[in-house]
């Protein structure tokens, strides 16, 4: 109780004035005061405990309330700077080539500026190119606009320094300060590079560049005034943002470039497979069409066609393989010194074996050009029509071109990929040359292997009737050299006193025949002659087509030959001939043959000629010599008969006749001499030499009788009328 | 039903203090007993079972049967009603789920009666006090009639005791079941205490232990704002502290904000422990206590009760937080006698560590603070 009251208490209860209902009364009031005063007092100290309370509170709540402030106006610079980034993350996300870097320049020029830089001067990208010892500038500001620029490492000793300071780190932090007495030196290197002059450097204390690092290259600005702590971390929360698109683009760079990669190269893949494959010199228009597909399939939208020259110095012509889609393939042969053009590819692609020569017909040239190209045999191309200019793009292989036309300029790109196309066709032709060089060595071992076969055969001739193997061996030959459709081998021989030649023929089919064919029996014939015999070395090529075949076949049949059952499916039959001069050799087929089938046709004829040559020679000089061996058998027979002087002499005549006769090779079973008395008594003595034993017999017997038999009958008569005779037992 | 309460400052005083009540023919069939943990408790049930009383018990920080509360001493309400109106369970929760173990309780109370009223007391520090609301929902309902108040020890943070016949635990729970349907039980509770400031996030937590608020260890903010002044800093042990009177309101998701004590501090990692639990990253506000007319309030809140609900009750228990005892001072006498004379019915109350019952939104929850009262009213046969 409160003490006062207490002793109020005190005083009541020892009050003896006071009586006992009095003092209660007193009691019970100084009770309710003592609890009204304990009330009060517990009331003040709460309320004093709640004030400081609130008081903390309060003062807490404005601190927080002044904290929050300040977070709101963090949040709002934070939300500024966040859509500043944002806005500069929307266009670097849009980048999708390396000049898109001026527009990031561009709209960090205006998010700095929107942010509070305003000493701003321009927003800058270097990219490093260390390769080539370059860095590409890109600025931009409001004032002076984009610009790119190349400078050149170890041009100026500010942009050195800065160059080894902002490489020593990914995100290294770089401030480059260029003072007054800099400042002339600096704008003379910014002119050296190719910068415009900015008038506002010229009335500076200084110029300051701060750059962050990307690891390729830097962003960052150039301002007239050192820049403030905050500035410096927006720049790198720019540098960041930047970085991670930057990262992206470069990602999706590479990965497009990959892409592309590997698109050209399964291109090159294609083209290569396609010529890997060439085995004949007109496989080069495949390789030419799929060129074409896949420079179309890689983005060639411009392309005309696809272009491989081939070129032939021997005989002064390229042949041009050409192929679109439009047009289809076409081999056209381009005489040199056909166009000036023309002469400026030939002159431009010998100066080096991978020499780049483009060609631009402009617009004016154009009507020229088609001329040009109509002279060797081309089609007018209506794609020529209204357009500005033609453009021949080509890389030379050495002994040739290969490249395509456009309508349109090309880019660096599609050159490079030319360039791709053209080594990976180079080297394949290379292989192909090779191979077709090898092939052409191993088909000319097997032509001279044939050859000589009908060599041996031809040189073995001893007498006509052998040229009927020359025709088998031949056919046979020709048959492994190739030529499928051959229907048989034929050797002509001429007789002209006699107005006829001879036709030995060959095939596995019919076997062989000779066949006697008089000169002017068919018109085919007569022409056949007529150029077969314009020079000794002369070809003829014939055909006889669809109706002429029937009467051809029907001339065959008169002539003695043999029906022939394949000309029965035939609609036309080809012959091919060179001359010896005395005759010729060729052969008949169910198609035509080709230039090269030909030249083999032609060196079968050589191989021919010279073996005939050498038969007809051997058989003149082996006739010269039986001649001789005659005239030495008739004189004997002369030199003896010059002797006789008496009938009996006839029996030594008739053995020097037998024995001469044997030398010169008659195979004499008798012979003898009569001497007829008169046609009347047809009586004749006979002197008569035989073989007996392998000794000789003269028998002599007289006063015979030549009649009774048609032998003895035939004697009588043609001794009359002085005639030969002669008669088969 | 017949009520009278008792008081004593010892187990003599409360022999001769049931002498007395029952000298005019009184047959008390239970008592609910609230005792300070200084009284001898054996004593005191040894005479209330001597008489065959079911003994309803609890320690307590503060007990009164009126206005003129004490510390220390015993407060008994003596109430003479038929025994199958009411049951009393008992059972330790030592290694055992408290949500499930009262469940098993609610599912048992079910058994007994088809509307059993729920009061409730506890002991123990460590229990978390809506588990219990919640176990007791998982069985009777979101609806049920749930009362009580977690045992004290005259605020010394050391061992609290419920009791009854024969059994005392100090962790443990005991619960009256009423039957519903023969004693009509209604009640409120109302703390008065205000959210300050702004919402402080728990942003670290462990249990019933908040680490941090806003980052910042909860131990300093609660410091800084309401002018702690401890005794004992730098103990590394978790300790209780009486000087930590004010709640801190709990805001949750669903239902009214509620308030928890955080009597409990921790120096070593300068955290501090509430008495129910919360969510984790959950908000919470600084209190100031209530005006001093919360008193008035609370007693026109009950007036208001008794007019419209309530006209007449034979007893009233009352479950008023200790933390109240503090912050209103002398005042909680004037709210305890408004109660008691608003119905003039014999009551007994205590100062608790926690109190449970319904909200002012109609939920059932776990309380700090608040001041909990019930009235009983047996119903006549015609009702």
């Amino acid at each position: 109780m409160n003490q006062k009251l207490q002793n109020i208490l005190d005083i009541i209860q020892q009050s003896e004035r006071l009586d006992s209902e009095q003092k209660d009364n007193l009691l019970k009031a100084v009770n309710d005061a003592d609890k009204e005063l304990e009330i009060t007092a517990f009331k003040l100290e709460r309320t004093e405990k709640v004030k400081k309370t609130t008081a903390i509170l309060l003062e807490e709540t404005i601190e927080e309330l002044e904290q929050k402030r300040k977070a709101v106006e963090a949040q709002n610079r934070e939300l500024e700077i966040e859509a500043s980034l944002e806005r500069v993350r929307a266009i670097a996300m849009g980048m999708d080539k390396s000049d898109d870097l001026l527009a990031v320049c561009e709209i960090f020029f205006k998010e700095f500026t929107k942010l509070g830089f305003n000493a701003l001067r321009n927003g800058l990208i270097n990219i490093f190119n260390d390769e080539q010892k370059f860095l590409v500038n890109y600025d931009y500001s409001d004032y002076m606009g984009g610009s790119i620029s190349n400078v050149s490492y170890n041009s100026n000793p500010a942009n050195d320094e800065f160059l080894i300071n902002i490489r020593k780190a990914n995100d290294a932090f770089v401030e480059t300060i260029i003072d007054r007495d800099q400042l002339d030196e600096w704008k003379e290197f910014r002119r050296s590079h190719g910068e415009a002059d900015d008038p506002r450097l010229d009335n500076i204390k200084a110029l300051y560049y701060y750059n962050y690092s990307f690891g390729s290259g830097s962003i960052g600005i150039s301002n007239f005034e050192p820049i403030s702590e905050e500035q410096q971390i927006i720049l790198k929360r720019f540098r960041n943002v930047f970085n991670l698109s930057y990262q992206r683009y470069s990602d999706i760079a590479l990965a497009e470039a990959q892409t592309r990669e590997a698109q050209i190269e399964a291109s090159l893949e294609r083209v290569r497979a396609v010529s890997m494959a060439m085995h004949k010199p007109e496989d080069l228009l495949n390789v030419s069409k799929i060129q074409f597909k896949e420079f179309k399939k890689l983005g060639f939208s411009d392309i005309r066609n696809a272009l491989i020259a081939i070129f032939n110095d021997e005989e002064e012509y390229f042949l041009d393989h050409d192929y679109s889609d439009d047009t289809g393939g076409n081999i056209n042969k381009v005489p040199y010194n056909s166009h000036p053009e023309i002469d400026k590819l030939l002159t431009q692609s010998r100066k080096a074996n991978d020499a780049f020569v483009e060609l631009v017909i402009d617009k004016d040239q154009l009507d020229r050009w088609k001329e040009f190209r109509r002279s060797h045999g081309e089609e007018d191309d209506p794609r020529l029509s209204n357009i500005d200019a033609l453009y021949y793009y080509n890389y030379s292989i050495g002994i040739g071109v290969v490249g395509f036309s456009t309508t349109k300029p090309i880019g660096e790109e599609y050159l490079k990929v030319l360039k791709r196309f053209r080594n990976v066709f180079d080297l394949a032709y290379r292989r192909y040359i090779d191979i077709a060089q090898a092939e052409a060595q191993a088909r000319e071992a097997q032509i001279e292997a044939s050859l000589e076969k009908v060599r041996a055969v031809a040189m073995s001739m001893n007498r006509s009737e052998d040229l009927l193997s020359i025709c088998e061996v031949s056919f046979k030959e020709f048959k492994k050299l190739g030529f499928d459709n051959i229907r048989n081998a034929l050797i002509h021989i001429q007789y002209d006193e006699q107005k006829y030649f001879m036709d030995y023929d060959f095939s596995d089919l019919t076997g062989g025949a000779i066949t006697k064919l008089e000169y002017g029996s068919h018109p085919v014939v007569e022409d056949y002659l007529q150029q077969i015999r314009s020079a000794k070395d002369a070809f003829y090529q014939g055909v006889i087509k669809e109706d002429q075949l029937e009467e051809w076949k029907d001339f065959r049949r008169n002539s003695g030959q043999i029906d022939d059952p394949r000309l029965k499916k035939s609609t036309a039959l080809y012959y091919y001939f060179f001359s010896i001069g005395i005759g010729d050799i060729g052969i008949s087929t169910l198609q035509p043959i080709n230039e090269y089938q030909i030249k083999i046709l032609k060196r079968f004829r050589n191989v021919f000629d010279l073996a005939y040559r050498r038969y007809t020679d051997i058989t003149k000089a082996e006739a010269q010599a039986r001649e001789a061996q005659i005239e030495a058998a008739l004189e004997r027979v002369r030199t003896n008969a010059m002797a006789m002087q008496s009938s009996n002499d006839f029996a030594k005549i008739v053995e020097i006749v037998f024995t001469e006769l044997k030398k010169v090779g008659f195979e004499t079973l008798r012979c003898g001499i009569g001497i007829i008395e008169s046609a009347e008594t047809k009586k004749v003595d006979i002197w008569s030499t035989t073989l007996a034993d392998e000794d000789l017999s003269i028998q002599i017997s007289g006063d015979e009788v030549l009649e009774g038999h048609a032998l003895l009958d035939g004697i009588i008569e043609h001794w009359i009328n002085q005639t030969e005779f002669s008669y088969v037992l | 039903m017949k009520a009278k309460s008792i008081k004593g400052k010892s187990s003599d005083e409360i022999k001769n203090a049931l002498a007395e009540s029952m000298a005019d023919g009184f047959k008390p069939t239970l008592a609910v007993v609230f005792l300070s943990v200084k009284q001898d408790q054996n004593a005191v049930c040894k005479i209330l079972d001597d008489q065959g009383i079911s003994i309803f018990g609890s320690t307590t920080s503060g007990e009164f049967i009126d206005g003129d509360y004490t510390e220390g001493a015993i407060a008994i309400l003596l109430l003479e009603v038929d025994q199958t109106y009411f049951k009393i369970i008992f059972e330790e929760y030592v290694d055992k789920d408290p949500r499930l173990l009262v469940k098993h309780f609610g599912e048992k109370a079910l058994r007994f009666f088809s509307n059993p009223t729920f009061i409730l007391v506890s002991s123990g520090f460590f229990l978390d006090g809506e588990q219990l609301i919640r176990g007791i929902e998982d069985a009777a309902g979101i609806g049920a009639n749930i009362w009580g108040g977690r045992a004290g020890d005259d605020r010394m943070g050391k061992t609290t005791f419920v009791f009854t016949n024969n059994k005392s635990s100090e962790q443990g729970i005991a619960i009256l079941l009423i039957d519903g349907n023969k004693i009509t039980v209604k009640g409120q509770a109302l703390a008065g205490w205000k959210g300050v400031g702004t919402p402080k996030t728990i942003t670290k937590s462990d249990g019933l232990w908040i680490q941090t608020l806003d980052d910042q260890p909860a131990l300093d903010m609660m410091i800084k704002y309401m002018g702690y002044k401890f005794e004992g800093m730098g103990d590394s042990s978790p300790q209780y502290d009486s000087e930590v009177t004010s709640p801190v309101m709990l805001l949750r998701e669903k239902g009214e904000p509620v308030l928890r004590s955080q009597s409990f501090i921790n120096w070593s990692d300068r955290s501090i422990m509430l008495s129910g639990n919360f969510e984790p990253n959950a908000k919470i506000q600084l209190t100031l206590p209530p005006d001093f007319d919360i008193v008035d309030d609370v007693v026109k809140s009950c007036q208001q009760l008794k007019e419209t609900e309530l006209p007449e009750a034979d007893a009233i228990i009352m479950f008023s937080c200790s933390g109240r005892l503090v912050e209103l001072g002398p005042m909680i006498g004037k709210e305890i006698d408004g109660i008691k004379n608003t119905f003039g019915v014999p009551m007994a109350g205590f100062f608790t560590y926690g109190e449970y019952g319904r909200a002012t939104d109609g939920n059932n929850e776990y309380h700090n603070y608040t001041c909990c009262w019930v009235a009983l009213k047996e119903k006549q046969e015609s009702e």
